[in-house]
């Protein structure tokens, strides 16, 4: 490599040329080179037809298998390209993308095992992109600043391109419809071995998990810490795959499984109850809301590093609305902001009004019931971080989602109501201030991802309703968690 | 061939024989009654149509390139007869040779195979064959444009041309059945957004006849009228369907199918002669479960109406040169379609002769609501020796039905 003015010259291997970038292997390591401002000499320098992005995908089975090919099928429909799947085996397969003259566009890789392998795959530089249905552990961000390809836990580093959720499923014919998570934890540590405990027939519990399931744990775990959880033993059956562990749970009566919400087959998912009643199904609002709290985000982890331009292009078509319309086919949960009927929050509102005391006033509830009962909630909600009025990494997708949405006008001559609400957790004037400082929040973050629309499109509100209206017990973390929220509605001006 | 098909080929060469020989004792009423069957009118003098080739498959081809008549009859082309009546003014006499034995054996429609592939809009035998022969030469001259333009004289001519007076045989495109040699295609929408397409080629029997719409391509083989029927899943609500013929020839129909919007399609379609299986294994069906759905329990549109469940259709003929087949699964949404997973193989063995070969396949998915998905799909069928087939879980995606 020769700079155009001749001041400076790169002896190196090729690694990749898009058409705008080389990228070689030199004495001092890997480096990515403006094609415009270098000169490439030697038997190794492409052709003028040889600007063939390849990108290596591997990671989580699932988001490789039937996620993946979804989105570069959709990306190639809408850049008028054919696609040609070439596979391998039952874990490696790969995508050809051409022009419609016949011009070879890219060739994507992809392995699809787990995201443990997708994350080392992405260190040791064999992937340009991990999928993974976890965020990185501090061991594998430090292995990863250690090969020099970033820091992984910067948001920057994840696109979130979906949603799963772990979900307990049982065969349809069980009774069973909702466990808690302490009742779940038993089965699978093994204290619990009979349906009758449980509510069901006088029958033996059979949990089964997948072989090399640890994902899956770690979540449960994380999530509700000191619940217990997977405890290897003669109590359990494994299944080689998820799709076998659904197959065998929806065949099997007496058996109970841990599975990704995309994998649930034809077993059927049991909801998650808390000991104050409420019970919260895993079912796609649910889920989009993450008002389901086993709901896990599906990440694309890039390197810090130059990617060809097309895996650049692929990246930002996977968080458009497009490509997300594209995830619900997959059994995955998308990120389009939907409407939520009314009649799905039926549940919460009737919660809202039995839970109702002394201290929080009929005049807020008739209020909120009112704003409400006008309007539609649409699936994409806010979450903070703990006691504070900033928002989550997920939260980021949704705000620039409903940004883009008001952009194109798509809520003109509408009304946007950010809905805040708390836990219950301290005192109800604290709660109601906090909850109108998130709802503010959200809707400054909203606006300004919006950019300088004409305002008078569109009116928004912000409003605070502290406690009134909880989606989950408030006597669990995970449950005060999920209470503090920010919800959106819209309203016909009126 | 079968027997009963060889024996309506006889009998159908008896009946030329009768009426050839009828020739020459009342041509004019043989004739005339050959036209009737030939569901031809009485042939009225063209002065419009600027036709001026002789009659050709050339000019069959372009006439039923657009393919829009069902059963439009061959008008014989004007000025080649004009050009006859004024060269030649009694058609009739025109060389007729008949050899009665040979028909009588039936040694002519032994080969069907070859009449396939040379069978030409005049109704002609070979010539070597001493056999039944409406001979090539009976072709009148080719009208050349001066001919046509030449002003009144020809126009004249042509119109004094005796209408009421029948073209001979030679002059009209026949199949050795006696059928005009257009081609034509019939379409009707059945249950499970269905195509019932039946494509009359009197002068194709026995041929390749690719059948394509909207991404689906496969290749059938007409029978030995040179009619085929063929049940296409429907994978567009505005459904064009095209028949093309090996001589080129092609006729479509544009059908509208309402039901599209009510189910499921996954497309498995491939080129060669591999023995490809796709597997819909419905809701946790597994084995011999009636829920697996394969070329082996295929059931129904019928079936999927009166009782739930998808159906498979099986397309082409892999007897065909150059096979292109399909299997199609089709899961009607109904009010009580359950929720659940349709679980998609490809299941793939291989023979001595295509181990290890790679398949050049394509998937075509449609659903209500979503984007039309044609994917090529490229795989290695198992190395030789091997036993086991090929199951690949990962080629179709499975059909998710989401819980309401």
């Amino acid at each position: 490599m020769t700079a155009r003015d001749g001041s400076l010259s790169l002896p190196g291997t090729l690694l990749q040329y898009d058409g705008e970038f080389y990228r070689i292997d030199t004495r001092y390591g890997p480096m990515t080179l403006a094609a415009d401002g270098v000169r490439c000499s030697g038997p190794g320098c492409p052709g003028p037809g040889d600007a063939v992005a390849r990108v290596a995908i591997s990671g989580a089975r699932q988001m490789g298998l039937v996620l993946m090919p979804a989105f570069i099928e959709g990306y190639a429909r809408q850049h008028g390209l054919t696609a040609v799947k070439r596979i391998d085996d039952e874990t490696h397969f790969s995508y050809a993308l051409r022009a419609g003259d016949g011009t070879p566009v890219a060739e994507i890789a992809i392995r699809a095992s787990t995201t443990d392998e997708g994350i080392a795959d992405l260190v040791a530089a064999e992937a340009d992109l991990a999928l993974a249905l976890r965020p990185v552990t501090a061991a594998e961000a430090g292995m990863a600043r250690e090969a020099g390809i970033g820091e992984l836990t910067d948001p920057r580093r994840a696109r979130i391109v979906g949603l799963d959720a772990l979900v307990a499923v049982v065969a349809p014919e069980n009774p069973v419809t909702a466990l808690t998570v302490a009742e779940l934890s038993a089965i699978f540590s093994g204290e619990i071995r009979n349906w009758r405990d449980l509510g069901g027939p006088d029958a033996p519990v059979i949990p089964v998990i997948r072989a090399g399931g640890a994902g899956q744990t770690r979540l449960l775990a994380a999530r509700f810490p000191g619940a217990g959880g997977i405890t290897a033993g003669p109590h359990l059956s494994y299944a080689p795959s998820a799709p076998a562990l659904s197959d065998r749970v929806a065949t099997d009566p007496f058996a109970i499984g841990l599975v990704s919400y995309s994998e649930i087959g034809n077993a059927r998912p049991l909801a998650i109850a808390g000991a104050c009643g409420f019970r919260i199904a895993p079912d796609p609002a649910a889920i989009k809301a993450e008002d389901y709290p086993l709901t896990e985000r599906l990440r694309v982890y890039t390197p810090a590093r130059r990617l060809p331009r097309f895996a650049r292009q692929l990246l930002a078509y996977l968080e458009t609305e497009a490509a997300q319309a594209l995830v619900p086919a997959t059994g995955f949960v998308g990120q389009a902001v939907t409407p939520v009927p009314l009649g799905r929050d039926g549940q919460r509102l009737a919660k809202a009004v039995t839970a109702l005391d002394a201290e929080t006033g009929l005049a807020e509830l008739r209020e909120m019931l009112a704003t409400r009962g006008q309007a539609q909630r649409l699936s994409a909600g806010f979450r903070f971080e703990d006691g504070t009025a900033t928002l989550d990494p997920r939260a980021e997708v949704n705000v620039r989602l409903l940004g883009d949405r008001i952009a194109a006008g798509r809520y003109d001559g509408k009304t946007l109501i950010f809905a805040g609400f708390s836990d219950s957790a301290g005192g109800a004037a604290v709660n109601l201030r906090l909850s109108r400082d998130r709802a503010a929040a959200a809707r400054d973050a909203v606006l300004a991802a919006a950019g300088d629309g004409e305002p008078s499109r569109l009116a928004v509100r912000a409003v605070g309703f502290g406690e009134l209206s909880p989606i989950a017990c408030d006597d669990s973390d995970w449950g005060r968690r999920l209470n503090r929220r920010v919800e959106v509605w819209l309203a016909d001006q009126r | 061939m079968r027997l009963s098909e060889r024996k309506l080929a006889i009998l159908t060469g008896v009946f030329f024989a009768v009426a050839m020989t009828n020739v020459s004792q009342n041509g004019d009423a043989a004739i005339a009654f050959l036209a009737r069957m030939a569901d031809q009118p009485q042939f009225v003098a063209d002065t419009s149509a600027p036709q001026i080739e002789a009659q050709s498959r050339d000019n069959v081809a372009a006439r039923e390139a657009d393919g829009r008549q069902a059963r439009q009859p061959a008008v014989p082309d004007s000025a080649g007869i004009r050009t006859g009546a004024m060269t030649d003014p009694n058609p009739r006499r025109s060389p007729t040779m008949l050899d009665l034995s040979q028909i009588e054996t039936g040694s002519i429609i032994d080969s069907p195979a070859d009449l396939a592939d040379k069978v030409d809009p005049i109704l002609t035998f070979d010539p070597e064959g001493g056999a039944l022969m409406l001979p090539r030469d009976v072709m009148l001259p080719a009208a050349t444009l001066p001919d046509r333009m030449s002003g009144l004289p020809a126009r004249v001519a042509a119109l004094q041309f005796d209408p009421t007076r029948p073209i001979s045989d030679a002059q009209r495109a026949l199949s050795p059945y006696g059928m005009p040699c257009s081609i034509s295609l019939a379409a009707s929408v059945r249950p499970g957004a269905l195509v019932s397409v039946t494509l009359d080629a009197p002068c194709h029997p026995r041929s390749r006849v690719e059948i394509s719409h909207d991404g689906l391509a496969v290749a059938s083989r007409t029978n030995i009228y040179g009619g085929l029927h063929v049940l296409v899943p429907a994978m567009a609500r505005q459904a064009r369907i095209v028949a093309r013929l090996p001589s080129g020839q092609t006729a479509s129909i544009v059908t509208h199918v309402p039901d599209m919007d009510r189910i499921q399609r996954v497309a498995l379609q491939w080129r060669g002669s591999a023995d490809l299986d796709l597997h819909a294994l419905e809701f946790g069906a597994t084995g011999t479960d009636t829920g697996h759905v394969w070329a082996g329990n295929a059931r129904s549109a019928d079936h999927a109406v009166r009782v739930g469940g998808g159906f498979l259709t099986v397309l082409g003929d892999p007897d065909v040169a150059d096979p292109m087949m399909a299997e199609v699964y089709t899961l009607p949404m109904t009010d009580w379609t359950p929720a659940g997973t349709v679980r998609m193989e490809v299941e793939a063995s291989a023979e001595d002769d295509d181990c290890a070969v790679e398949i050049d396949a394509m998937t075509l998915i449609r659903a209500p609501g979503a984007e039309n998905s044609d994917v090529g799909l490229r795989f290695a069928l198992p190395p030789c020796g091997g036993k086991e087939p090929l199951v690949l879980k990962n080629a179709v995606p499975d059909l998710k039905i989401a819980r309401n």
